[in-house]
């Protein structure tokens, strides 16, 4: 019994393909809404909505390279108690891992969802994001043309967003359904896995023609993931050779202004209440008079050398690489580049891949009593 | 409030004043931020000293006090005191250790005076962000939980009692009293174990405050000191308390022995039995193993080992009854059962397995089915129609009718029986014996119709016309289904072997060719084809495509078809028959390989090309599959078919779509065995029944637990050959029909039922219900679980001793004659195997001449680093002990060696018994032996075991030959301990035992506070130490229950419900399950009475919602601040 | 560098190693003056960030000490220490940062004398290591070379 069913594709509009599939999807009885990029009269933005009537999934546009919020923060939202309700949510696959991730810290529920996750060819960076959206919604049909039909190697061409560039896993793993792109040509299907029973159950009641694997699929995606693995090899290369002092480290996060931006806009960043704005760091001012006296200079806001090595420690082993922390940064120091070099050795060190098991602990909220033993001694 | 810090710095005579400049360190801390004053004096712990700090606190109105001294751990209580006397919270003081730390540790004198002034600015910076704390109290349920009920367990649970509380004693074992009461005499006084512990274990059984739990343990825990909630599952007894007289009289029917872990395996007991006779309570136990693999494997779960035990006992009526529980037609399926259950059966670890069809067929040729009971029947109105008489039909017939049900069965056929009769051919399965049967079921009022084809004369709606209220369908698959392969139709040469079989059954007469071909590889093939022999084929010859191993037929069958000379073709595949106008036909194979596996796991037969040849035959018979007669269907039931053509139906009841008809046997399940079929008969009968009674057909089944633990395969299970009942001679067989096996004479029965294993342990064979007067015995007990509320617990679970099968060179388990101490007790006890004896086993393994020599050895297991570091504390008394009752009991002509590493006789009264035992001629050489052996080199060793080692006194090697060995093997922890310590939240050491709060001060307190330790649970103790500590627990647990409440410490975590985001990280790191997740504000919260103030949480915190108050970050990061400011200041 | 005297700050455990540091106090066991004990109930209390913190203020070395694994008071604070010293000593060495400079060693209540060699042999270690650059303010950047002098 096959689990892959396909989507037609007419004069090559994927948009208007998907958004079909998702009417479907929300048709489907049992299902109350589908959460789901779309577009906003405003500026042409494109933001995630959860849609509920059928007409409005007309301007949904999940072919989109841009990636305003990672929606595994609102998913979270959603669900942190019952919903009242199944919905399908469409998240690309660095969500879907920041997802589990939150779940796994009591963030959020999987109960009311049918996860949809779609091949990601990656999301434009700010600059070239807005661009795209002013010229409306053609322009993605571009960037597919570009980056999955013509199959333009140098990303530079397309001005993807760093850490995308960076990104190793741009397959929907954990998602029940699955949006199988790589590789197909303009006028191929979509092809649509169900990966889990829960997708199963839906996407049997959506009537969809079964089909069989694409032939071209796992080329097309071992190719970009080693061109992708290659870029963030050398990225992170980069990265270290600019951190590798304390003075580099410094260097590499001066214009930081302890706006906390990156952990507002990162999505495992889950404390409710960042430590640095509790009453802990919150000093008397003849305090602050005591340390400027003591050292000679007292670099004000004071901590930000402290704030990132802390979330450092919180999150690097957490951290699934999207990049909405650089983009949030409004000095753009470019803070992905760093905690994804990093999270590469921390996740490592604990043979951990964030995102990867619903069941498989977060490293610092277990223990063994043999293990790490090399650490001990002097 | 401002803050007003007030900083002392204690001289401590000269020991901090001789090294740090005291006043320098007053002079710098005066100008620290928020201190309003500081002093230096020469002792701060003095009356002046602290009449200084209270005074200062009263008229200098400070708020913050830093005494810069000792070590906290030394005073800082006296000074929070000092604090408190004054009106200040002892939480707002902090202590600098300026001597531990400083004057002591440090030389040169400035260096010193620069680390006190450090640490006195870290102290004062910390203290800035001190909050008061206040005690608290928390209430205690005045009940008490003892867990073990050995020495240790019953004195504190009798002194607990005493005190008036009541008291939960839970026990696992059947009886209380534990290792002491399997003692015979007791160090060094020598009374003996029973007489001073039976009376105790009366006073646990008779205490009007004492609940006593056996057969019971406790799986959870939760709560905390003063208020702890206690799960207990108690065990089945399967014999209930207070019925039981303890007569015995089941004992002496019981069937099944096992081994008696009372007497440490050294004689058997029964499965129902009494641990020892002082036993208490007196209630005897019965011993139920998981579920014997047979009667798991066995489709309809037969009670094969119960009715292998009755025949044992030569009750074969008995046996008979507990087979047609569950097969009605014992005879038949005795004989033609495909017994999966002997495939599992464990003896073939052993030599073969247990021939448990014979055996069936044994019981059931044993009772003339005449007069076979027929069971009392109440009647009931409700009609049930069967359709079809095969196994699966008459099952249903059977049960429905046994519960009341007027059931009609309708057969297509004249006569009754199915694929039993039509199906299976003479020489298996006499006519005479279904006959009988069939009649058996008649007699107990099954109506019948045959002659009456159900789709043709019959259809569902006639029945519900009729007013039968449910259906069953066991229409079997009585159409063979066709090779595919030209040429197979229409001559009449060829035909299909279910038609085949089904005339020759009936009687017909059928007439085959000379030379026969079969093709398929089935029992039903196999059947075609020796039915053809008896016909007269010669050759007879079966084709099959692939090996004889992926033949589908029984092995037997295929071995006895080979005896009668079948023919058989393997990797041979029929492509067509060929007829020649004149003379015989001609099969057309090719010949196969095997190829890659396919879904049913067994290779697919390829054929190769080319090797086409030329069968030549006159009479080609298919048995390739069955299918069901679509004639013998009525058409409504069409869509209940599946693609496949079976009837599909609910796994559990058989039920249909339309809900009254249910369906079983092979119209279900395809071509399949009797017996499978006569198992889906009950579940239809079952779901019929709750239909009829109007319930949902389907029950949530609770699926037995089958952790397959099993009686253990020992050692002494030597091999017995399997019987075989007689069989015909193949030359004879292929002459008729004539049965071809016989059955086994009685004394081949039990020889073979002997053989059976018990994996089940008691064999529910009911032998002991039907003996028992006070009608105490209840086989289906079911585990039960309470809970208790108590406010504390005492721990008593003793120890187990160490196995030494593993250490070679002792030999024991290979010599009869080395015993383990335990062992030794039992042997030496008036209870025991030899009724108190001591004797030696003989080459059979019984108990039978005294030794003339014997050797104990010291520290097995004990004081060994590859065993055990520590030293088992007993060893050497009990070794002196036995030293001594060997003297006694058999005189001066034994010898007796004891052999010892060093003597520890530390208790009271035991040096002197030492120098007792010295005068009784025991030769005590010191030395450890290094093995025991059997291999004489000296006439003198001639069949004696020879101790080897070093007198390392002497420093001379020595060979010792004796006739018995005794092991004084180690004490260790139990072997669940661990498991026991998570339940209950307490730790083990390293050596296993539990681990006490303090080994000093707090031996008898566990980490958890309200959970003590008592006795060998702990570490090994010998009887006084281990009930004095037992009654040290009690008092800790009584003192708690008088007071009625408990303070609990202050410096605990806190966690801050506006911060905390409810990732309940904190929760899985906690040690003391003391953090409870609200799931309506979805925030973590902490059970102040369960913390620790460990600070796990705090650490596992990111937001810093979860802190340990007195440890708080802010508090730390300026204690920090305060150092590193100070560094500054002063430098290193 | 000889004259260099490295300041070590030390989280130690009230059950197992602070009891340790009193022992070799009672013993007049002398050990370098570098050290600093900050006196926590369990190490596994010890946040990441004191650690850090510490670094940023000027430490060149931080120990963590507690009870031997088996051995701890609140059952198994000492293995969760264990887990965030392994993952700083993953993050901090990829700043140029000497994995030596974060120890965390097992002191036994009852082992006065190792705590006095140990911490010998670490002051030792560190001075051969020299001065931590992980010191955040009241460095003087020289704007000339970007570096601190």
């Amino acid at each position: 019994m096959t689990d892959l069913f396909e989507i037609t594709v007419t004069n090559q509009n994927l948009r208007v393909a998907l958004n079909g599939f998702l009417k479907k999807v929300l048709q489907a009885d049992g299902i109350g809404g589908v959460l789901a990029p779309m577009r906003l009269t405003a500026k042409q933005r494109v933001m995630p909505a959860l849609i509920t009537d059928v007409h409005c999934l007309d301007d949904a546009d999940l072919p989109a390279p841009v990636f305003p919020i990672n929606s595994a923060r609102l998913v979270s939202r959603l669900t942190r108690k019952p919903l009242g309700a199944k919905i399908a949510v469409v998240m690309r696959p660095c969500e879907i891992r920041a997802f589990v991730e939150l779940v796994k810290l009591k963030q959020g529920r999987m109960d009311d969802l049918v996860i949809i996750g779609m091949d990601c060819l990656g999301a434009l960076n700010r600059e070239a994001q807005a661009a795209i959206l002013e010229n409306g919604a053609g322009e993605a049909e571009r960037f597919y043309r570009q980056s999955l039909w013509e199959g333009i190697a140098d990303e530079k061409e397309i001005p993807l967003a760093e850490a995308c560039r960076m990104c190793i896993a741009p397959a929907p793993e954990g998602a029940d359904m699955a949006l199988h792109l790589f590789g197909m040509a303009p006028d191929d299907p979509i092809r649509v896995q169900a990966a889990t029973t829960n997708g199963r159950e839906l996407i049997n009641r959506l009537r969809l023609p079964i089909t069989t694997v694409s032939p071209k699929r796992q080329a097309a995606l071992k190719a970009l993931v080693d061109r992708r693995r290659a870029t963030a090899e050398r990225v992170s290369a980069e990265v270290e050779s600019a951190t590798r002092t304390p003075d580099g480290l410094r260097a590499y996060l001066a214009d930081c202004v302890n706006c906390y931006n990156c952990r507002v806009a990162c999505p495992v960043c889950y404390c409710r209440e960042c430590i640095f704005v509790t009453d802990v760091f919150d000093h008397e001012p003849m305090q602050y008079m005591e340390w400027a006296t003591r050292k000679g200079t007292l670099q004000l806001p004071t901590d930000t050398l402290f704030y990132h090595l802390t979330r450092m420690a919180h999150i690097s082993t957490a951290c699934v690489g999207c990049g909405q922390c650089s983009r949030a940064c409004p000095n753009q120091v470019p803070v992905a580049e760093l905690f994804i070099s990093i999270g590469r050795r921390t996740q490592a060190a604990f043979d951990y891949a964030p995102g990867r098991l619903l069941d498989e602990a977060p490293p610092l909220s277990i223990f063994r009593e043999n293990e790490f033993e090399e650490v001990v001694g002097i | 409030m401002k803050i007003r810090i007030g900083v002392y710095i204690c001289h401590c005579g000269i020991n901090i004043a001789g090294k740090v400049c005291v006043e320098e360190v007053n002079a710098f801390a005066s100008h620290l931020p928020h201190v309003a004053l500081a002093r230096d004096y020469k002792f701060m712990c003095s009356d002046p000293g602290q009449e200084m700090i209270e005074k200062d606190i009263r008229e200098a109105h400070l708020n913050r006090v830093v005494v810069a001294s000792c070590s906290p751990r030394l005073h800082e209580k006296t000074f929070q005191g000092t604090c408190q006397r004054a009106g200040l919270n002892p939480y707002l003081f902090q202590m600098a250790s300026i001597r531990e730390q400083v004057s002591w540790v440090t030389t040169d004198a400035d260096d010193a005076t620069r680390k006190a002034k450090t640490l006195v600015a870290a102290a004062v910076g910390r203290i800035v962000q001190h909050h008061e704390l206040s005690t608290r109290q928390v209430s205690v349920h005045p009940d008490v939980l003892v867990v073990g009920g050995g020495i240790a367990g019953m004195q504190a649970a009798l002194d607990i009692a005493d005190g008036g509380h009541r008291v939960y004693l839970v026990e696992k074992r059947p009886t209380i009293g534990g290792h002491m009461l399997q003692f015979d005499k007791t160090f060094p006084t020598l009374d003996c174990a029973a007489c001073i512990g039976t009376p105790k274990m009366v006073q646990v059984a008779q205490h009007p405050h004492l609940e006593l739990l056996t057969c019971s343990k406790v799986v959870a825990v939760s709560g905390y000191i003063g208020h702890y909630n206690v799960t207990i599952e108690k065990m089945p007894r399967y014999v209930q308390e207070g019925v039981c007289t303890g007569c015995g009289e089941c004992v002496k029917v019981c069937p099944v022995s096992m081994k008696s872990e009372w007497d440490e395996g050294l004689t058997s007991r029964k499965a129902i039995y009494q641990a020892f006779p002082q036993a208490v309570p007196i209630t005897y136990c019965i011993d139920k193993k998981d579920r014997a693999p047979c009667i798991q494997a066995c489709p309809a779960h037969v009670n094969i080992q119960g009715y292998v035990q009755l025949i044992k006992q030569q009750k074969y009526r008995e046996a008979l009854r507990l087979i047609m529980e569950r097969i009605p037609l014992p005879g038949v399926i005795g004989r033609i059962c495909p017994h999966p259950c002997e495939d599992r059966c464990r003896r073939r670890d052993i030599d073969a397995a247990v021939a448990i069809r014979d055996l069936k067929r044994f019981a059931a040729d044993q009772v003339d089915v005449e007069n076979r009971e027929i069971p009392p029947i109440e009647e009931k109105e409700a009609k049930v129609a069967v359709i079809g008489s095969g196994p699966a039909g008459l099952t249903v017939a059977y049960d429905l009718r046994r519960t009341g049900y007027q059931v009609t069965v309708f057969e297509a056929l004249p006569q009754l029986g199915g694929m039993l009769r039509y199906g299976i051919p003479d020489y298996r399965l006499p006519p005479r014996v279904l006959d009988a049967e069939i009649g058996h079921l008649l007699r107990m009022g099954v109506e019948t119709r045959t002659h009456t084809s159900f789709g043709k004369d019959l259809m569902l709606k006639d029945l519900q016309d009729e007013g039968y209220a449910a259906v069953f369908m066991g229409i079997g698959a009585h159409q063979g289904i066709a090779a595919g392969i030209p040429g197979e139709s229409g001559a009449p040469e060829v035909m299909d072997a279910v038609d085949f079989l089904r005339k020759v059954n009936a009687g017909e007469s059928v007439s085959v060719g000379k030379k026969v071909a079969v093709i398929g590889g089935g029992n039903v093939a196999m059947d075609a084809v020796r039915v053809a022999r008896r016909l007269g084929a010669d050759p007879a010859i079966l084709v099959y495509r692939r090996t004889k191993m992926e033949m589908p037929a029984l092995a037997e069958e295929v071995d006895s078809a080979r005896q009668e000379g079948i023919d058989f073709r393997f990797l041979t595949v029929p492509v067509r028959i060929i007829h020649p106008h004149q003379g015989g036909l001609g099969l057309e194979c090719l010949h196969t390989e095997p190829g890659l596996p396919d879904d049913s796991g067994r290779r697919r037969p390829v054929p190769i090309a080319g090797s086409e040849f030329i069968l030549p035959c006159d009479t080609v018979i298919l048995a390739i599959g069955q299918q069901i007669d679509p004639a013998a269907l009525d058409p409504q039931l069409l869509p209940v078919l599946s693609m496949e053509g079976w009837i599909q139906v609910h796994s559990q009841t058989m039920q249909t779509v339309i809900p009254h008809v249910f369906a079983g046997g092979d119209a279900v399940t395809g071509p399949a065995s009797a017996v499978a079929a006569i198992a889906q008969g009950h579940r239809a009968a079952e779901a019929i029944q709750r239909y009829l009674e109007g319930l949902s057909p389907a029950v949530d089944e609770i699926p037995e637990t089958q952790a397959n633990a099993w009686r253990s395969l020992t050692q002494d299970m030597h091999s017995l050959p399997r019987e075989t009942a007689p069989q015909l001679d193949p030359r004879h067989r292929v002459t008729g029909f004539e049965e071809e096996s016989g059955t086994f004479d009685p004394l081949q029965a039990v020889r073979e039922s002997e053989r059976c294993l018990n994996c089940g342990g008691c064999s529910e064979c009911m032998a002991c219900v039907t003996v028992c007067e006070a009608n105490a015995i209840r086989h289906a007990m079911k585990p039960e679980k309470i809970t208790v509320d108590v406010g504390s617990i005492i721990v008593a679970t003793g120890y187990d001793l160490l196995d030494p099968s593993p250490m070679k060179p002792f030999g024991y388990g290979r010599y009869p004659n080395v015993f383990t101490s335990l062992e030794f007790e039992r042997l030496n006890n008036a209870t025991g195997p030899t009724g108190g004896r001591i004797l030696m086993r003989d080459e059979n393994g019984l108990f039978s001449s005294p030794p003339e020599a014997v050797a104990i050895l010291h520290c097995i297991g004990s004081r060994d680093i590859h065993y055990h570091e520590y030293c088992s504390r007993v060893c050497c008394m009990y070794a002196l002990k036995y030293g001594h009752l060997i003297r006694e009991k058999l005189g001066h002509q034994t010898t007796i060696y004891d052999f010892y590493i060093d003597m520890r006789c530390f208790g009271k009264g035991y040096e002197e018994f030492f120098r007792r035992c010295q005068e009784e001629d025991i030769c005590f050489i010191r030395g450890k032996p290094a093995e025991i052996t059997d291999t004489a080199i000296t006439s003198a060793e001639k069949g004696k075991l020879v101790v080897i080692g070093e007198d390392t006194l002497l420093g001379k090697p020595f060979r010792l030959p004796v006739d018995m060995v005794i092991l004084c093997t180690a004490m260790e922890a139990r072997k669940d301990a661990a498991e026991v310590g998570r339940i209950l939240g307490i730790a083990q050491g390293r050596d296993g035992f539990f681990l006490e709060a303090h080994p000093k001060l707090g031996p008898l307190n566990t980490a958890t506070d309200g959970i003590f330790l008592a006795g060998a649970c702990q570490s090994p103790k010998d009887i006084p130490d281990t009930v004095a500590q037992a009654s040290g627990a009690a008092v800790k647990a009584l003192s708690l229950a008088t007071r009625g409440q408990v303070e609990i410490p202050s410096a605990i975590s806190r966690i801050d419900p506006d911060i905390c985001a409810g990732c309940q990280t904190c929760i899985g790191l906690c040690a003391y399950s003391a953090i409870w997740f609200n799931e309506r504000k979805h925030i973590s919260v902490v059970n102040e009475a369960m913390c620790k103030g460990c600070g796990s949480c705090a650490a596992g915190c990111p937001s810093g919602a979860a802190q340990v108050s007195h440890f708080r970050k802010k508090q730390l990061f300026a204690e920090m601040d305060g150092l590193t400011a100070a560094l500054h200041a002063v430098g290193m | 560098m000889t004259d260099f005297e490295p300041t070590i700050l030390a989280f130690v455990c009230n059950w197992c190693t602070y009891t340790a540091a009193d022992l070799a106090g009672t013993s007049r066991l002398g050990y370098p003056k570098n050290i600093r004990l900050i006196r926590v109930m369990c190490t596994g209390m010890i946040d990441s960030q004191y650690i850090i913190k510490g670094f940023l203020e000027g430490a060149d070395a931080i120990l963590v000490s507690g009870c031997h694994p088996g051995d701890c008071h609140y059952i198994n604070g000492n293995y969760k220490a264990r887990r965030r010293i392994k993952l700083l000593k993953e993050m901090l060495p990829r700043f140029g940062f000497a994995s030596e400079r974060l120890r965390l060693t097992w002191i036994g209540a009852s082992d006065g004398i190792a705590f006095a060699r140990i911490m010998k042999r670490l002051v030792d270690q560190i001075k051969t290591l020299g001065p931590s650059t992980m010191k955040t303010d009241g460095i003087r950047i020289d704007l000339a070379k970007g570096k601190p002098s």
